[in-house]
């Protein structure tokens, strides 16, 4: 993502901004982190779950890739 | 109690060639028109669409429009009282959808001409600070606040169709000279349109891809850009059509559905449409097949969209698409001309009225009123909402 619509994400530019599919099944939209978004990241690649500690009571589920 | 049919072999009463566009009317698609709302441009686009056809406000008894705009409002404004009125929630399909429903609504005899007018005033120098209120504004519990905003709130379907076209790119090996092309052609068409906001601009191949990325993969110059606008026109039973002074514009099949789901990517098979079920429906009721067709308007909000859906529809085998465009011509000289007028990519998106553009078109072709865009073959033509 290079153009988001919120200007406390522009410093994140460029993120990943992805469709993860879980072996559970769902799918969800997520970022992919500890990756570097224009040359590892691809399609199908295998994800692990990362769950990051935004603030004290929010928590967001993120991808890095599977180590 | 109720009624189940033991099979199916009769699906729905055919509708083909029994209704009949008989007049349309465009205003300019610009960045804004400074001082005039979305009913002053709607009102300009219906009272031209009812002249054109050869009408007075007064024989209008059916309006069908967009959401979000008052029906009974609008009526108000045109001075029209219509027996029928209804708002189309389909998103960019609502313009197609509202002439398929005007047949229906026209054969059950509710209505004996129907104005289907689409049309939105913006003010272009908040138009990015609109799309990015629009996804920051605080809102009820919803999927986008919940699951989607919080990875980076995006610019209208910039997140998605990114995801759709990388995906595209992926399964098939298209590569990105292919979705150019398709924006060259569209942007070579709009550039003979007086109508355009892009009129008198073609881009090239190497414009396409050097344009910044919005969301890589997808480029600025492969997307559209919001614009105001209206247009509207007037459909009536194939009888009346015949006594009224254009030649009429048949609508000969139709079918959905237009989407199963509010977001794409929720698609089971996210480069597969529902245009797999919405072409062979249409096709099915117009007797005729995807090879018959010898133009087609496809809604066209970014280079991927038009593509994976012109394929569905069996304009070229699942995959195949971006070959298609590299080995054909579709500009309104070519072999097989996709958005004459250079769609919502060429002409630009006035909300709504961008993929209602896309009849008006289709009619203003099939009338042979084209002018220099006017495409040789021009009886048999495929439009997708």
């Amino acid at each position: 993502m290079q153009q988001p619509a919120n200007p406390n994400f522009q410093e994140d530019v460029p993120y990943v901004y992805a469709m993860v599919q879980l072996d559970e099944g769902p799918r969800m939209i997520s970022n992919v982190i500890d990756a570097d978004p224009m040359n590892e990241v691809s399609v199908d690649m295998p994800l692990e779950v990362v769950f990051d500690d935004v603030t004290d009571e929010w928590t967001l589920v993120k991808w890095r890739p599977a180590s | 109690m109720g009624l189940r049919r033991t099979s199916c072999e009769v699906r729905s009463v055919s509708l083909r060639g029994k209704a009949a566009i008989v007049g349309f009317y465009e205003i300019p698609t610009k960045k804004e028109y400074p001082g005039r709302n979305t009913f002053s441009l709607m009102a300009e686009a219906a009272r031209g669409a009812i002249r054109d056809a050869g009408l007075r406000p007064e024989d209008i008894d059916g309006l069908i429009n967009a959401e979000g705009l008052n029906s009974i409002t609008l009526s108000e404004v045109l001075g029209i009282k219509p027996q029928y009125t209804a708002s189309m929630t389909v998103h960019g399909a609502s313009g197609s959808s509202s002439v398929a429903t005007a047949s229906a609504v026209i054969n059950a005899g509710m209505a004996d001409y129907v104005l289907c007018v689409f049309g939105e005033s913006r003010p272009a120098s908040s138009s990015r600070l609109r799309a990015v209120d629009a996804a920051n504004r605080p809102s009820p519990p919803s999927r986008a606040g919940e699951w989607e905003s919080p990875y980076g709130p995006v610019i209208a379907a910039n997140g998605g169709y990114g995801l759709i076209k990388e995906r595209y790119m992926y399964e098939y090996g298209a590569t990105q000279e292919m979705f150019a092309k398709c924006a060259v052609d569209e942007r070579f068409n709009a550039a003979a349109n007086e109508n355009a906001v892009w009129q008198g601009q073609p881009i090239t191949i190497e414009d396409v891809l050097e344009s910044r990325y919005t969301n890589n993969p997808l480029h600025l110059l492969e997307s559209v850009m919001p614009c105001s606008g209206a247009a509207a026109v007037v459909v009536t039973s194939a009888e009346r059509a015949s006594s009224l002074p254009n030649p009429p514009a048949y609508i000969l099949g139709m079918g959905g559905p237009a989407t199963r789901h509010d977001v794409i990517w929720q698609e089971e098979d996210v480069t597969t449409t529902p245009v797999v079920m919405s072409a062979p429906a249409a096709l099915d009721m117009a007797q005729y097949s995807a090879k018959d067709m010898e133009f087609a308007e496809f809604y066209d909000c970014y280079t991927i969209l038009v593509m994976m859906c012109l394929e569905d529809a069996g304009i070229a085998p699942k995959g195949e698409i971006g070959n298609f465009y590299l080995e054909n011509d579709t500009t309104y000289k070519g072999n097989f001309p996709i958005n004459t007028d250079g769609g919502q990519i060429g002409a630009g998106q006035p909300g709504l009225a961008g993929g209602f553009r896309h009849v008006v078109e289709a009619t203003r072709q099939l009338m042979g009123r084209a002018g220099e865009r006017q495409v040789e073959r021009k009886d048999l033509c495929l439009v997708n909402g």
